[in-house]
């Protein structure tokens, strides 16, 4: 059983992709449980095509015996759903909610059944301990970086990088690779592959902009399910193939904020735009 | 205004959530119901404590242990000692080490402070195993405790064992099963040692006032070699030659019965329940041991001890009962187990509980106390201070027996009390503790001065 945990910039694509690569999984026959580490409850929708109530944390709240079947949702091509889910905006601790809610699903031996791919789409900014459960001993073993060429991204994946350290010291778990998801930025492609190779990993997929992605979010959704013949949903299958025959797991190189500019500077098109402030 | 008054208990009423975790026994074989297993109920001042509560008591006897509680002083400052645990040597377990957890370590996480204390302690005391309690801070922030103690044991060669025992994240009871699930990765970790005949584990006894050392001459005297104690007078080592034993005895099996459970299923050693508190307990206890090892010289020794003790106490116990005849007892324990062999011990001294109840009990355990009460009696689970003192004022009790917290009620409300706490000073055990307890429950009941409590004078 493979745990693969998906980190990266919050609205830069972690559950779209996720969801989409699993479905592509799914389709070549592998057995797939997500399990959704965001209090906003939003990582399966596209393939249970509906937001759930019954969140692992909902059934902590009131109280109730929580027996596996209420938690674990069962979506297209046979891929299973857990999603944490948490506290409302602006109140008590989501980290601990993560704590909680993935300290259940490891009692309810969840883990005893026989999926060959278990994701944790982890909410984009790893903002305190608990967000980092996922890939404490236990979880998750790979990360992957969901990532774009746009300067927030890149910073935002070289920080993600500085936390794995700790727990792949401490740890089994790894660096799998970056993830791009294109947003038509200037040299896109050699920018996040230069940024990679400065992390010590390589770009897993370039995964292209393509509004179709949209319209098949638009009717709840993934791509392989609203046009499966079309070129992104191939995409997706070539993505699914890569993390599949994956093998470069790695301790993470990060850089200084200072590099990580020049780097992305180097990368910039004219010199009137090339004026990255870095905070 | 007296206390009676102030009180007001004439017209106190029941937290309607409470209802159900009542019952009062109106006929011998009636229906019996009682609700319980539950969390506390909010606004019900509860005797209980939290997880890290429950962690601790069952770990702290372990002597020569390094005890490190990861969270605000607090926690560990009350915590302090909380048993009455004698050792017989080290006394390392009677420091409360603290990872000092303020303001700015909440915000940074306390992953660091957790390692440099650990190394720091570990270097000065050089201890033999070191056990990290969680606490709700930690729970929150999400510090990785088990990573820590991980890596501080590659470094420092000693096992350091995480105790999942997060106040707000379960009850007491939880906090035992953590305190279980941490001594067996302990005994696990070893490698398996070779069995020993005729042995066994005392475990579920935590040697207040020397008790474990009253049951030790016991099993000496029968030629029965205990291994291990747990976690009274406990010490790594021994615990970790634990799986030698052929026999698990348990006594306290609400806090650690689990473990024995553990340890059946990964090594085999069978397990049984027993209970040293009063005259018949004792005698079965010793006579279930020695039947387990169906040794001739071990039954022998066993019957002649038991006869020797027997007519040692008896005349001096029966010499206490007549004063005691038909008096009234309410008993208040953290596990039923206890309250059990309080009961009978009590009927040796010719009294009645009119009172029983226990923090964390369950419907068989209600269902038994409740068989071994008198009709009228009242059966209480998780009970709040108010209401053990209106019960024990209706059934006009004599004595109180329960612990720490439950000593105030009874003086306050002028009733005689008994300290059957986990802080007693006096041996409750065997047959010199049940001499003990008869002394006790003599010296307060008889006691002169309680004609002159509001209670009585009200009476009068």
């Amino acid at each position: 059983m493979r745990h693969i945990a998906v980190y990266g910039k919050g609205g830069i694509g972690k559950s779209t992709t996720s969801q989409n690569m699993a479905v592509a999984l799914g389709e070549m026959g592998k057995k797939i449980l997500i399990i959704g580490c965001d209090p906003k409850a939003d990582c399966s929708r596209l393939i249970l095509h509906r937001s759930i109530d019954e969140t692992v944390l909902d059934l902590v709240r009131d109280e109730s015996e929580i027996v596996v079947d209420d938690i674990v949702h069962k979506g297209a091509f046979g891929i299973h759903c857990i999603e944490s889910g948490g506290p409302e905006p602006g109140v008590g601790c989501a980290g601990r909610g993560i704590i909680t809610a993935l300290g259940l699903v490891g009692q309810l031996d969840i883990f005893k059944r026989d999926y060959d791919f278990v994701f944790y789409d982890v909410l984009g900014d790893v903002v305190c301990g608990g967000f980092a459960m996922p890939i404490r001993e236990g979880y998750a073993e790979e990360i992957y970086i969901v990532t774009s060429g746009e300067f927030m991204a890149l910073y935002a994946a070289n920080n993600i990088c500085r936390g794995i350290i700790k727990f792949a010291d401490q740890g089994k778990v790894r660096l799998g690779g970056l993830i791009c998801n294109s947003r038509l930025v200037d040299n896109e492609i050699e920018l996040v592959e230069s940024m990679a190779k400065r992390l010590n990993t390589k770009v897993v997929k370039f995964v292209p902009r393509d509004n179709v992605v949209q319209y098949a979010e638009n009717e709840v959704k993934t791509v392989i399910e609203y046009d499966s013949k079309c070129e992104q949903a191939d995409h997706y299958r070539d993505l699914a193939k890569n993390i599949c025959n994956n093998k470069d797991f790695v301790i993470p190189t990060p850089m200084n904020k200072k590099e990580l500019n020049e780097l992305f500077l180097s990368f910039q098109k004219s010199s009137s735009s090339a004026h990255v402030r870095v905070a | 205004m007296d206390i009676l008054e102030r009180l007001n208990l004439e017209n106190a009423t029941l937290l309607e959530e409470r209802r159900k975790q009542i019952f009062v026994k109106l006929k011998q074989d009636g229906q019996f119901d009682i609700s319980c297993n539950r969390q506390s109920a909010a606004g019900s001042v509860s005797q209980r404590a939290c997880v890290f509560c429950g962690s601790r008591v069952v770990l702290y006897p372990i002597a020569d242990a390094l005890h490190l509680v990861h969270g605000p002083v607090g926690c560990a400052a009350f915590t302090w000692d909380i048993r009455g645990s004698l050792s017989s040597g080290a006394s390392l377990y009677r420091k409360s080490f603290n990872t000092d957890l303020r303001e700015i370590d909440v915000i940074r996480g306390g992953e660091i402070k957790l390692y440099d204390s650990l190394v720091e302690l570990i270097d000065k005391y050089k201890p033999k195993a070191a056990f990290v309690y969680s606490t709700c801070i930690v729970g929150l922030i999400g510090d990785d405790v088990n990573a820590v103690c991980r890596k501080v044991e590659r470094e420092k060669g000693i096992p350091v064992i995480p105790v999942k025992s997060v106040g707000f994240s379960g009850t007491k009871k939880d906090g035992y099963h953590a305190a279980c699930d941490s001594l067996f990765s302990l005994i696990k970790a070893a490698p398996r040692p070779a069995p020993v005949q005729n042995s066994i584990n005392i475990i579920g006894d935590f040697n207040l006032a020397g008790e474990v050392w009253i049951l030790k001459r016991y099993f000496e005297r029968m030629g029965v070699r205990v291994i291990a104690t747990m976690t009274g007078d406990g010490r790594i080592d021994e615990i970790r030659q634990s799986p030698a034993a052929a026999l698990n005895i348990v006594q306290c099996s609400g806090s650690m019965g689990y473990l024995a459970k553990l340890m059946q299923g990964e090594y085999g050693i069978p397990f049984i329940k027993v209970s040293f508190f009063g005259i018949d307990d004792t005698v079965s206890a010793l006579r279930d041991t020695a039947g387990f090892f169906k040794d001739p010289d071990i039954i022998e020794n066993t019957e002649e001890l038991i006869a020797e003790e027997t007519a040692r106490v008896m005349p001096v116990i029966k010499s206490y009962a007549a004063d005691l005849a038909g008096k009234r007892a309410a008993v208040y324990t953290g596990g039923a187990f206890k309250a059990f062999s309080l009961i009978r011990s009590l009927e040796l001294l010719g009294m009645k509980a009119v009172v029983a109840g226990s923090q964390t009990g369950d419907k068989d355990d209600y269902r038994q106390m409740s068989d071994m009460c008198e009709n009228g009696s009242i059966i209480v689970d998780d009970a709040n201070t108010l209401e053990l003192a209106k019960f024990i004022l209706e059934k006009d009790a004599d004595i109180f027996i329960g612990g720490v917290k439950e000593r105030p009620i009874a003086h306050k409300l002028g009733v005689g009390f008994c300290d059957h706490n986990h802080e007693r000073k006096i041996a409750l055990s065997g047959f010199e503790g049940m001499v003990n307890f008869a002394k006790e429950v003599h010296s307060s009941v008889m006691s002169p001065v309680w004609q002159f409590v509001p209670r009585r004078k009200k009476n009068h």
